[in-house]
């Protein structure tokens, strides 16, 4: 076994070993301790597979996905099954992003168990969980691996909810499950259609469509873009996410908005865009126009939303939304601010609900209207709260810029009338962004303080300013470099829009 | 507060005058004519702004004590308010889209979510209907089985004639 090779499967074994030794650990704070170390070792493997062969030496044409390392294993040979893991550009930066914010959260929780009364223990051994899944998602390279590894995510993330969240949580937790169980029967459905068609389920033969006639193409994308349109979440079909983001404790809702609805865009870009390119380009207008809808439908929701962590929710949906756009226009630019808005929005919004946590458990209440001068009470939270919100908006110079601004680009570059219309629409959307970001801002940070706000003392906690550190300097880094994470794409994505002409 | 205020009001007000001068201009490698544009739209504006500033210094002449501004009349509050385009924003687009929004909101909250909470209701409702089925009485429980011995029996006899 390569380097490699070891470093994929400890991304996947180090999380699972560490949820179950935390998961029998009898003492509590020791678990959560072994966690928060397990996480960091697993943030520690995933770094260093950047390194490794990025080139094409072989003879022949290059193939659509060319991971820098692949574990090819026998899994379930009856069946064909195989353990295939791979890692590229397309899926390290979210790799990435998936094993420091699953540490940022772990170590949130050393400090804060929400309250609920569920143990901080099981939070954290189903973080860990959860990890696996989603690392497991983005690294699988055989198509009902990655089924399997969607899965995996689901209850875990049910329990999040229902362990440790608000008042309503039970019932947001059920709606979550189902709506998204409805997606993963889709997603089975899809898979099935594709594996029985093509006769393997391995996705580097299958990426360029490998032959699958026109009609399963079309069946096939239709069950996949469905499916991951429903967890990414695309309009109309978002509407689990504001009950279950409101009800979710803050490292359930970090989790959720900052990597796991990313499973459901890197799974249309990978899987649905990859597989069947043809119903790609045949869905591509139905796509364009749905996620302008959701950047446009979004953003007038979150300007009429009297709730903190429902209208962070509803602006996780008009920011899918550029990315979804991204994605349809089926162009390199395209492709390649859904990918850098994917891991802006991971790390914005990752920022923005542990802040609107932060705001909540001191506050007591998220309601808009008993929010108000943060900035004389707390200065130091409201002016994270601002810089958050800014970057969020797509300030030049921050993550969320380049997602929102080259999705526009990439949608007026495409050309035609139809094209054109979406690219000002969603720019429209881009200017509602900024006016309900700053609403939110003028509402919470300014005026004089509202008796809920007036209680709060200005102190930030240590393990507070730990968890937030990174998120910040990692939305100034990719904002003054969109290199870190477009540099690494650069070439996968241009091999995925070669097999789509 | 002097000093930096003096340091900043001499070049605010003389520094544009800078443009007539030929050794600044060719600093800045600017063509002749380009940086100065005197002509009726200048000189029209500083003549109205001069006979202005003269109509203002004379009714304060005239009396100390008021406000020269008041002699436009009504038309005061609307120079003022820079010719009301405020309102007119006002008006043509934060209403409309604050009206929209809550539309938007609205239309989500009962007609998207509740068609997702519809969908959850009408398979809780159907669920239970066909688990009070199950349940009936006796004579009832009877009857049904019965029935479908019926149907079956039908099935088989006109599929098998059929076959």
């Amino acid at each position: 076994m390569s380097l490699g090779q070891v470093l994929l499967v400890a991304t996947l074994a180090v999380p699972a070993v560490g949820a179950a030794v935390v998961a029998l650990l009898p003492r509590d704070r020791a678990a959560r301790l072994v966690g928060t170390v397990a996480a960091g070792l697993t943030l520690l493997a995933t770094l260093p597979l950047a390194t490794g062969g990025r080139g094409w030496t072989a003879y022949g044409a290059a193939p659509a996905v060319l991971p820098w390392h692949r574990l090819d294993l026998p899994w379930v040979p009856g069946l064909d099954l195989r353990f295939h893991l791979g890692v590229d550009g397309i899926s390290y930066p979210l790799v990435v992003l998936t094993a420091l914010l699953t540490l940022l959260c772990c170590a949130y929780t050393l400090w804060k168990v929400p309250d609920g009364g569920g143990s901080g223990r099981a939070l954290v051994a189903l973080l860990l969980v959860v990890e696996v899944g989603i690392l497991g998602t983005f690294l699988a390279l055989d198509l009902v691996l990655f089924f399997a590894f969607f899965e995996v995510v689901l209850l875990p993330m049910y329990a999040i909810i229902a362990g440790w969240g608000g008042p309503d949580r039970r019932r947001a937790a059920r709606k979550f499950a189902l709506y998204t169980l409805l997606g993963s029967v889709l997603l089975l459905v899809g898979v099935y259609v594709v594996v029985a068609a093509a006769g393997t389920a391995d996705l580097v033969a299958l990426t360029g469509g490998a032959g699958l006639p026109r009609g399963t193409q079309l069946a096939a994308f239709t069950l996949l873009g469905l499916a991951f349109a429903v967890k990414s979440p695309l309009w109309p079909l978002h509407t689990w996410l504001p009950d279950a983001h409101t009800q979710a404790p803050t490292v359930g809702s970090v989790i959720l908005a900052g990597v796991l609805l990313k499973m459901g865009t890197y799974g249309l870009i990978r899987i649905a865009v990859g597989v069947a390119p043809q119903g790609a380009r045949w869905a591509a207008p139905v796509l364009g126009v749905l996620a302008v809808a959701a950047i446009v439908a979004g953003s007038l929701i979150c300007l009429a939303q009297g709730e903190l962590k429902r209208l962070i929710a509803y602006s996780s949906v008009g920011h899918m939304g550029f990315v979804l756009l991204g994605v349809a226009t089926l162009t390199a630019t395209g492709l390649q601010a859904a990918l850098i808005g994917n891991v802006a929005h991971g790390v914005i919004t990752g920022l923005l609900f542990f802040l609107a946590g932060a705001i909540k458990d001191r506050a007591h209440t998220g309601a808009l209207a008993e929010l108000s001068g943060l900035r004389e009470t707390a200065p130091r939270l409201a002016g994270l709260l601002g810089f958050a919100a800014v970057a969020s908006l797509g300030l030049p110079g921050l993550a969320g810029f380049w997602g929102e601004a080259f999705a526009v680009v990439a949608a007026v570059e495409r050309g035609g009338p139809l094209w054109t219309t979406l690219g000002v629409l969603a720019a429209i959307g881009g200017a509602l962004t900024a006016a309900y970001l700053l609403r939110l801002l003028r509402r919470v940070t300014h005026g004089r303080p509202s008796p809920a706000v007036g209680r709060i003392t200005p102190g930030l906690a240590a393990a507070e300013l730990t968890a937030w550190a990174p998120l910040v300097l990692l939305a100034l880094a990719v904002g003054l470099a969109p290199t870190l994470v477009l540099g690494v794409a650069a070439d996968p994505v241009a091999a995925l829009v070669g097999v789509l002409r | 507060m002097r000093v930096p205020v003096l340091l900043l009001a001499v070049p605010a007000a003389l520094l544009g005058l800078a443009a007539f001068l030929p050794p600044v201009t060719d600093r800045l490698g600017a063509p002749e004519g380009e940086l100065t544009h005197v002509g009726p739209a200048l000189l029209l504006p500083l003549a109205l702004l001069a006979v202005g500033v003269a109509l203002a210094w004379a009714g304060w002449r005239r009396d100390r004590a008021a406000d020269p501004a008041r002699a436009l009349g009504p038309l005061g509050p609307v120079f003022a308010a820079g010719f009301m385009l405020d309102d007119v924003q006002r008006a043509l687009v934060v209403r409309p889209v604050t009206a929209l929004a809550r539309l938007a909101r609205a239309a989500d909250e009962r007609v998207v979510d509740g068609a997702v909470e519809g969908t959850g209701r009408g398979a809780q409702g159907l669920g239970g209907a066909l688990a009070g089925l199950h349940r009936a009485a006796l004579p009832r429980a009877a009857v049904g089985v019965l029935a479908g011995a019926l149907l079956i029996g039908l099935a088989a006899v006109l599929i098998g004639g059929a076959a």
